[in-house]
């Protein structure tokens, strides 16, 4: 199982890695055709995922949700997702120039860490509603992975402009308001769908017969609460007129990059002390 | 058979001689019928601009010939001896003609290279020459190749990224900012010359809603009624900057008018919402100051220049790779039009061919009067596959020779073979 699998997982990291040359060479060549050859790369890296994915469910029988490698499989799938959708307006494009090394780099991390795991079961979900919560999660959070990668953008947009450094990548990046817009619609998918993750797992956590009363202190419900907090608090203070422009791109990327790394760090931490290795879900 | 192009552009000609040679637009199609009068069978396009006038044509006889046939027109149509455009005047025939209409149709011959107005130009005048009959198969195909060339510079290069005129690359910036100017208001301060020119360009963008600032009302209505804008007192300002999501200033007054304070009271009240402030006045009327204002992209006359010049710079230092690309696409062209020469030659041979085959196959069925016709149809198609297949090599090797530079001993050596007669 685990050689049938690590093909298409290994030619998955390939394509990614081609999508983010190509995406290189577009910021320094500035010819279209190499995004268009990008988009495909991420497409084919996207589509083999899938079937990593299929492959896994079928052999195993259990929806491959968890464990590293699943987890950072999903959470490449809906950004890849994500990010193929916001491209299909030809202003946006250029934008696949910062998007495809991010997912590279995902990609990358996710098969070190997770190719080991390829040939263990995924763990089982008990029930649809913890499928659905984990799954949602994963969408939440890619949500807001590519909006923390459009701040980005947007900072770096902003940055030039103001340096009046005109030349080059920023002719062809779409407008800062386009920018704007296009962070906040994925705050706004996002933020919904978090909620609605984080009440299906406390209304999980209460009913599960091994209840414990000490579950909101774990590193992934701290995480949660804390992202929620970061994005809400960024989506109210943007509609208020409060902070807007670079500062919030900022404070988005800077806020999004240390939960991520916080949580991370705090997982692993944890389960080098405890647990089965290769979780995070 | 040659391929010529005769005119005269900004690079030989002052605007005078340029004006005295153009072709006015309505006076195009007549000149065309004039020219294959003159030049009877040539396939020819007229293309007149600002800064050329130039006449592309095809025809049987020698280059040289054609080239003088063309001159003599331009002097009879003009009423102008030749003598004085002459030294002015270029003419060139076969792969420098191909190449020299690749690089206009590119912009690489342009006054500012990388203009996007040349292509729709050329565009037209083949429309023109094209809706009148006046174009051949050589023209038509020359032409769009042309297309195609501009089409790969234009998608492959920075040749036309980057705008050249302060107007424009204000232009350029407030796209860079705003995703869409329909909805946008803009405030100009003063009435200085550059400054209506940018709300020109602003307006032709399609800004949603214009202001005028003046020291005196009337010249603010006056600078504000054409584009059915509102105008406002200098002295009010500060009640109106808020509104604004792009000011240009362009007074003469001595001083800084409005200051890093101004804006952060604008920003406030319209939710820090980005501006773009465009300071055309000499001296300033914006304290620089302002650019440190996050949310607030202020450009003054010597940034907007230095953008210019960088575009400028970066365009030129795009003309090689272009030219390669021209090189290339002539390269393909000429080879395609070198092949040409082996037509004539390789229509009489399948013509011979197949006639030995038609008079062959006839005699056979008058000797099988028992033959039905499914298979009288299948000997006939037997023959014609049999003639296609010994066709096939010599015609595709043909096309081959035709590049060589023995090509013409080549071409006699088949006729003579074959005992082929010329044809065309």
């Amino acid at each position: 199982m685990q050689q049938l699998v690590a093909v298409p997982f290994w030619c998955a990291t390939a394509a990614y890695l081609a999508g983010a040359y190509m995406a290189i060479r577009y910021m320094r060549a500035g010819e279209a055709r190499l995004l268009v050859y990008g988009k495909r790369c991420a497409a084919a890296g996207n589509t083999l995922l899938l079937l990593v994915f299929v492959l896994r469910w079928m052999h195993w029988g259990l929806v491959p949700f968890t464990g590293i490698a699943d987890s950072m499989n999903l959470f490449l799938i809906f950004s890849t997702g994500i990010v193929l959708m916001i491209q299909r307006d030809a202003a946006m494009r250029p934008l696949l120039s910062f998007y495809l090394p991010a997912l590279a780099v995902l990609s990358i991390v996710g098969a070190g860490a997770g190719y080991r795991f390829l040939g263990d079961p995924p763990r089982e979900l008990n029930g649809l509603l913890l499928i659905v919560h984990v799954g949602l999660v994963f969408l939440a959070m890619a949500h807001f992975f590519v909006a923390s990668a459009t701040s980005i953008v947007y900072a770096f947009q902003a940055r030039r402009l103001k340096h009046h450094r005109t030349a080059g990548l920023l002719q062809r990046l779409p407008s800062l308001e386009q920018l704007d817009r296009t962070l906040f619609r994925l705050i706004q998918s996002g933020l919904p769908l978090f909620f609605v993750t984080l009440a299906l797992g406390f209304a999980w956590e209460y009913v599960r017969p091994d209840h414990d009363p000490q579950w909101w202190l774990k590193p992934k419900i701290l995480f949660s609460v804390l992202l929620v907090a970061l994005f809400g608090m960024a989506f109210a203070i943007r509609r208020a007129g409060l902070l807007r422009g670079p500062k919030l791109a900022y404070l988005l990327f800077v806020g999004f990059t240390s939960l991520l790394l916080l949580w991370i760090a705090l997982e692993a931490a944890g389960n080098a002390m405890s647990g089965p290795p290769g979780t995070l879900s | 058979m040659s391929l010529v192009v005769a005119g005269l552009s900004h690079h030989t000609s002052d605007l005078a001689l340029r004006e005295r040679l153009a072709f006015p637009e309505e006076a195009v199609p007549k000149a065309l019928m004039e020219l294959r009068r003159d030049i009877d069978g040539a396939g020819a396009v007229i293309l007149s601009t600002c800064n050329r006038s130039e006449i592309y044509a095809h025809h049987e006889m020698d280059p040289k010939a054609l080239l003088a046939a063309l001159r003599a027109f331009l002097a009879r149509w003009h009423g102008l001896p030749d003598a004085r455009f002459a030294s002015a005047l270029y003419g060139l025939s076969g792969r420098e003609a191909v190449g020299h209409l690749f690089r206009v149709a590119s912009s690489l011959d342009s006054l500012v290279v990388g203009e996007g107005q040349i292509l729709g130009q050329v565009h037209d005048a083949y429309q023109v020459a094209h809706a009148e009959q006046a174009t051949d198969k050589v023209i038509n195909a020359l032409f769009q190749k042309a297309f195609s060339v501009a089409k790969k510079i234009r998608d492959q290069s920075n040749i036309g990224a980057g705008k050249v005129s302060i107007s424009s690359v204000a232009v350029d910036l407030a796209v860079s900012i705003f995703m869409d100017l329909a909805g946008k208001t803009v405030m100009v301060i003063g009435s200085g010359e550059m400054g209506e020119l940018t709300l020109r360009s602003l307006v032709s963008r399609g800004v949603g809603h214009v202001i005028v600032a003046n020291r005196s009302l009337e010249n603010a209505r006056f600078l504000a009624a054409p584009n059915d804008g509102e105008a406002i007192a200098l002295d009010t300002i500060d009640e109106h900057l808020h509104r604004a999501d792009i000011v240009i200033s362009s007074t003469a007054a001595p001083g800084i008018l409005l200051h890093a304070d101004h804006f952060q009271r604008a920003l406030r009240r319209r939710n820090s919402e980005p501006m773009f402030v465009i300071d055309i006045a000499v001296p300033r009327d914006i304290d620089p100051a302002v650019n440190a204002i996050d949310n607030v992209y202020l450009y003054d006359l010597d940034d907007l220049q230095e953008v210019a010049g960088r575009n400028m710079e970066a365009r030129r230092a795009e003309v090689d790779r272009c030219l390669l690309m021209v090189d290339d696409g002539a390269e393909q062209f000429v080879k395609w039009l070198d092949s040409l020469a082996a037509e004539p030659t390789i229509k009489s041979l399948s013509a011979g061919l197949h006639a030995i085959r038609e008079r062959e196959l006839a005699k056979t069925l008058d000797a099988l009067p028992g033959a039905d016709a499914k298979t009288r149809a299948e000997i006939e198609y037997l023959t014609k596959r049999i003639v296609n297949n010994i066709l096939q090599q010599p015609m595709t090797q043909l096309k081959h020779e035709v590049h060589r530079d023995d090509s013409g001993s080549v071409l006699q050596l088949v006729k003579r073979l074959f005992g082929l007669k010329e044809s065309t």
